[in-house]
């Protein structure tokens, strides 16, 4: 259930890029967010 | 020009002047007190804390210290130094206000503030001089007052409010108690710990009752101890004031009235947003028949240019709610997109045992049809309550059946105010109860009851029990 959870400031970052936390791997403990992931994080190309 | 007006100083209001000076905007704050703070530096958080703490000091003295080895003879309580050092208490706290509006360059504009229009806000003196302001953006934060009855009247002498239970000349013969919500509760505690009789009549069928069940039971067994007389289901029909005897007349559900005399009579049930003389309509904002501001999903009222937080809209009335708002809507001004997890501000109860609570109580998920694990650990059996005495209270852990995810924090005990911090953190990385019942807690603490609460709630394997 871990997976795909962004953590909070992850998910802030994820939404101002306009990222959906579903399209990225988190790197964290069972797959959560981390904010470096969101960071990281680029928006998918359609 | 501004960028923004805050109208209000509460935790809420001054902490989003703050955040939007820290971004960048040009920012004002209106207050129409002698001093920034609102109702919790003022007449709330910090001076109910205040006494509570100086009243558990002497309760300690009278009661436990004996126990504890230490004879004391002529044990009195000096009531005036107590209300005067809560005053410096509130003193110290509004000037780091104060301070703070300096450093961050928040223009301060003592007054009433009312709209105009929707960019345009005219602050009232109390000589009756006004001034008008343009801004922007403007953040309604003007929090809330204390609600009464009807049929009440509030002679702010020994028909009072919390406002007034802060302030009052000498510790009353016999409290009576109006609502078993937060307020009444504290403040009923902080006198009987100081020899009041108190007696509280509550329309429910339990004391602070949005929280889970199992807190308000148990809070009512230790504020038992402490003396309260508690009247559950009793519904207040009249409250009379003759010279210095009050009588608060209440119906029980075999509709037998009961009469309650004392001397003070506190009203505590509950706050309603406070929008007097804010001519809300000219701006073009929208408030409710609850009396609340409304607001989207982005805090947003029915201006455009216009928000509001705290108090004075939907949700829990809570300092910190307040101030997660504030630094929410500065934040979406500078078009950054925050979020405030509502289902993770927790809620604590001041009173010793401590209440303190964060996400689904039991109730909540049960009336979701939610299939869950609970796991509980009482003080009474951890070594660092035992060593202080402080044995009252357990650890509720909601977890869900299935991935064991934690739905739920509930805690009655010593310092449980300051214990929930680990259960918002848990829950906000959506730990386990297993993940938290594998992490390292110092031994002895209290947080080891949080620890064997989630054992028992994983696959009920606590160590301790």
């Amino acid at each position: 259930y871990a997976t795909g959870h962004a953590s909070p400031a992850a998910s802030k970052i994820l939404s101002e890029k306009g990222v959906d936390p579903a399209t990225v791997k988190g790197s964290g403990k069972d797959g959560r967010i981390t904010k470096e992931d969101a960071e990281k994080a680029e928006k998918a190309k359609p | 020009m501004y960028d923004l007006i805050v109208i209000g100083s509460g935790p809420g209001g001054y902490v989003a002047a703050i955040r939007a000076a820290q971004l960048g905007m040009k920012t004002a704050i209106i207050e129409k007190y002698p001093t920034l703070g609102g109702t919790c530096l003022n007449v709330g958080c910090i001076p109910s804390k205040a006494l509570l703490d100086s009243s558990e000091h002497y309760h300690n003295a009278a009661h436990t210290f004996k126990n504890h080895g230490i004879d004391l003879s002529a044990l009195k309580v000096n009531f005036k130094q107590m209300v005067t050092r809560k005053r410096e208490v509130v003193h110290q706290n509004v000037e780091g206000i104060q301070y703070l509006m300096k450093k961050n360059k928040i223009d301060v504009h003592q007054g009433v503030g009312s709209f105009k229009d929707k960019t345009t806000i005219i602050v009232t003196k109390d000589d009756g001089k006004t001034e008008e302001l343009k801004a922007k953006n403007t953040i309604i934060a003007t929090g809330s007052k204390p609600t009464s009855l009807p049929f009440i009247t509030l002679d702010k002498e020994r028909v009072i409010t919390s406002t007034e239970a802060l302030e009052l000349k000498e510790i009353p013969k016999h409290l009576v108690i109006i609502g078993g919500g937060v307020i009444g509760l504290e403040l009923g505690s902080v006198y009987a710990r100081l020899g009041a009789k108190v007696s509280v009549v509550e329309y429910m069928d339990g004391l602070i009752p949005t929280m889970d069940k199992t807190m308000g039971k148990e809070l009512q067994k230790s504020l038992k101890k402490l003396g309260f007389e508690i009247y559950l289901k009793h519904k207040v029909t009249a409250v009379e004031r003759k010279g210095k005897e009050v009588t608060v007349s209440a119906e029980n559900s075999k509709k037998e009235t009961v009469k309650i005399k004392g001397d003070y009579v506190l009203v505590s049930i509950g706050r309603k947003p406070y929008t007097d003389g804010l001519n809300a309509a000219a701006a073009g904002v929208k408030i409710n028949e609850k009396g609340q501001v409304e607001v989207d999903e982005h805090l947003k009222t029915s201006a455009d240019n216009i928000y509001a937080i705290g108090d004075v809209i939907k949700g829990a009335m809570l300092a910190h709610k307040a101030e997660e708002e504030g630094v929410f809507v500065a934040e979406t001004l500078a078009g950054q997109k925050p979020h405030v997890n509502y289902l993770l501000i927790p809620g604590v109860v001041y009173t010793w045992p401590e209440v303190a609570s964060v996400g689904y109580t039991e109730e909540q998920l049960k009336e979701k049809g939610k299939k869950f694990k609970t796991g509980k650990f009482p003080f009474m059996a951890s070594g660092r309550a035992r060593a202080s005495g402080d044995v009252d209270g357990l650890v509720k852990v909601l977890a869900d059946a299935e991935t064991d995810e934690i739905l739920g924090v509930h805690m009655i005990g010593p310092r449980t105010a300051d214990m929930i911090a680990e259960a918002v953190v848990a829950m906000e990385y959506r730990a386990s109860a297993e993940d938290i019942a594998r992490m390292s807690h110092a031994h002895p603490t209290y947080t080891e009851a949080f620890k064997e609460a989630c054992l028992a709630a994983t696959a009920n394997r606590a160590l301790h029990t």
